[in-house]
């Protein structure tokens, strides 16, 4: 079911990011805007025995952020199984343009006194931190693709401002109406293409490395990261690969990876072609709890007059845990269904 | 370099003989002195750099129980090469150990033009047997071999996890054993039929780590991954106290829970779907695996994984592994199968 999905998905992704704005606007009418609205909260079963579960179900109506206490925020509709150890209140409390509204929700355990109710956090919460004193990047992120939770997200609509040298104007991606793209064959993303599809991705960050992992085509990079006690250098002739040889550096709170190494099958977003000299430096900053901070800089010699940049804001997902599993069961179908009649 | 990907089935049945081969018939044992640990080689290329550029360190030991290189490189294989960026003059320390902690140590200094030398570190003390931990806990990260060469516990016979597995060995009574009318589960294979690992398919359970492809683990606070060179998949597995989904969608590696059990890490999966193999065998959607896992030395990571199936196995059935550590690598390779189909095409006679 998934790769009808993400067929779907992408097909429909590139359409809308390249729709040219509505002609000839009319007047700017004054909109109000619509009030946020908790249409639903409410759970399985409120009454449990100890250690049984219940599954918290909600849905809300135009929230900028909505949060369960306890659960921390979540999406504007879903569910999420819980197994209080004792009576429970939960909170759902969403934000809007007219303000917060509230409505609990409270869970009894047999046998058990009630839980003292958490107010939910109101200011941002603050970087996460390791042990060390770094920040830690641990967390799944939204793709920048789409709007998660109706939250902007800087750079969502930049252009991408590569500029070919002379010479180099076949490496700029020009599509027969049978290609059906970069995206129809599963096969992986290169950077920093792997964040313009329409799905998560998941840092873990361990002591002496990062990994990044991306749901779509279910990919991993392992990042060694130079320390006092840990050596990161490229290979002297790393093997050329698809999503390249990163190694990572801490610039005071901005981690820093730097790539080389990757294969010349990838494309770049904008539509570019690149050789195997493609180097990306990529910069994460955690600006706070919620906010990832995402620059890349991408530089081809053989490819580009000069270094160019890309920016992002990638929201995190607190609502989940872990990405999904993704699994292209074969390459090949996927193709035809593309094919234009 | 051109990395030439090959097929996983033509390893497994490779490996697959070697791992039946009998043991040579044991004569009595003579008393043998074990050799002391020596250094052969150690040099840098080029010795002397002007600054931001990369050297390489090459060396070769012989019969070492542990090799390490300060500052920070630590624990290396006894042969091979790694490429480092000194800041300023920095002079790397070899040291092998042998047995009865015989050392020994060799230095080579790598002239910054311009710098003055990086005041030496303290040789660090080495102890190969310990564990690393975090969090009060032992910290499993780290790149470890493939564990081709086990047997299921309670009894030799195992029952080869990978490729073309056939049942387990007569009279391994712990191996997994069909309920009456669920002769179907059995695999028989067709001479074109090339196996589960041939597909590129991601692969359960323990034979995950029989395939002759590295895997990786990464450890913090809140989560163990568990990343695999072949097919490359990753496996993120929480260990903040959670609970499985009420209802998982089946996944072809399930839904993994993880919790502490003093040193030992036990993994909890369920959630599967129907289309991985067992040690020759199919399952239901109600495959349940429990996975332990121990790192009592620094050297390598100890497995035991208990399968149950009450749809299709009369019991559940528990499979060890040992799997060494790699110190020389930092992490897994890249794996992409750049078309599924093309591999079963090459397996067909």
């Amino acid at each position: 079911m998934k790769p009808l999905l993400l067929a779907a998905a992408l097909w429909a992704v590139p359409v809308c990011a390249q729709a040219p704005p509505a002609a000839a606007k009319p007047k700017p009418v004054a909109r109000v805007q619509p009030p946020a609205r908790i249409m639903d909260f409410k759970a399985s079963s409120t009454n449990l025995q100890p250690g049984q579960s219940t599954t918290l179900v909600w849905s809300t109506e135009n929230p900028t952020t909505t949060v369960i206490s306890g659960l921390g925020e979540v999406t504007a509709i879903g569910n999420r199984s819980v197994t209080p150890k004792a009576t429970t209140t939960y909170t759902l409390t969403v934000r809007g343009p007219n303000g917060e509204e509230s409505r609990s929700l409270t869970i009894n355990v047999a046998g058990t006194t009630a839980i003292a109710a958490v107010t939910a956090t109101e200011a941002p919460k603050a970087t996460p931190r390791t042990a060390e004193g770094k920040p830690d990047f641990t967390g799944i992120y939204n793709s920048s693709s789409f709007v998660f939770a109706g939250r902007q997200v800087r750079g969502q609509n930049s252009p991408f401002t590569g500029k070919l040298k002379p010479g180099a104007e076949s490496f700029k991606v020009a599509r027969g109406p049978n290609d059906a793209g970069q995206y129809s064959t599963c096969m992986p993303t290169g950077l920093p293409g792997a964040y313009f599809v329409p799905y998560q991705w998941q840092i873990v960050q361990g002591k002496d490395s990062v990994v990044i992992m991306y749901e779509y085509p279910h990919l991993f990079r392992v990042i060694p990261i130079a320390g006092p006690n840990n050596v990161a250098e490229h290979p002297v002739d790393p093997d050329p690969s698809w999503m390249g040889n990163s190694i990572g550096r801490w610039d005071g709170d901005t981690l820093v990876v730097d790539v080389v190494g990757f294969n010349d099958k990838t494309e770049l977003p904008g539509g570019f072609r690149h050789t195997e000299a493609l180097h990306v430096v990529e910069r994460f900053t955690r600006t706070d709890f919620e906010n990832l901070d995402y620059v890349a800089t991408i530089e081809d010699p053989n490819v580009f007059a000069e270094p160019w940049k890309i920016e992002r804001g990638f929201p995190l997902r607190a609502d989940l845990q872990t990405l999904s599993e993704f699994v292209c069961e074969n390459n090949r179908d996927y193709t035809p269904f593309f094919e234009k009649k | 370099m051109i990395r030439v990907m090959i097929p996983v089935a033509v390893i497994v049945a490779s490996v697959g003989l070697l791992a039946q081969a009998p043991p040579a018939a044991a004569p009595a044992k003579p008393v043998r002195i074990q050799p002391p640990a020596r250094i052969n080689e150690f040099r840098a290329q080029p010795a002397s750099v002007q600054a931001g550029q990369q050297v390489m360190l090459v060396w070769a030991t012989e019969n070492p129980s542990s090799t390490t290189i300060s500052p920070q490189i630590g624990r290396v294989t006894p042969r091979g090469s790694q490429a480092v960026t000194p800041a300023a003059t920095t002079t790397y320390v070899l040291t092998v150990t042998g047995p009865n902690n015989q050392t020994e140590t060799r230095e080579v200094t790598v002239n910054v033009a311009g710098t003055a030398p990086i005041a030496r570190a303290a040789a660090a003390p080495v102890n190969p047997t310990e564990t690393p931990r975090l969090n009060g806990k032992p910290d499993l990260s780290g790149v470890y071999n493939f564990g081709g060469g086990g047997a299921p516990a309670g009894g030799r016979g195992a029952a080869p996890a990978a490729g073309r597995g056939g049942p387990a060995a007569p009279g391994a009574p712990a191996g997994p054993e069909l309920k009456p009318g669920k002769e179907s589960f059995r695999v028989v294979r067709g001479p074109n039929d090339a196996g589960a690992l041939s597909d590129c398919m991601p692969v359960a359970g323990p034979a995950a780590y029989t395939v002759p492809y590295q895997f990786q683990i990464i450890q913090n606070a809140n989560f163990v991954l568990i990343l695999h060179e072949y097919p490359g998949v990753f496996r993120i597995v929480p260990t903040n106290g959670g609970t499985h989904p009420v209802d998982p969608d089946p996944t072809w590696l399930g839904d993994s829970i993880g919790r502490w059990d003093g040193d030992t890490f036990v993994v909890d999966t369920v959630g599967f779907n129907t289309r991985t193999e067992l040690s020759g065998y199919k399952h239901s959607e109600a495959l349940h695996i429990v996975e332990r896992f121990s790192r009592p030395t620094f050297d390598a990571l100890q497995y035991e994984a208990t399968l149950e199936d009450p749809e299709v196995f009369v019991r559940p059935w528990t499979i060890t592994r040992s799997f060494p550590l790699r110190p020389d690598l930092k992490k897994i390779d890249e794996f992409v199968c750049e078309n599924n189909k093309d591999y079963k095409e090459l397996f067909v006679k």
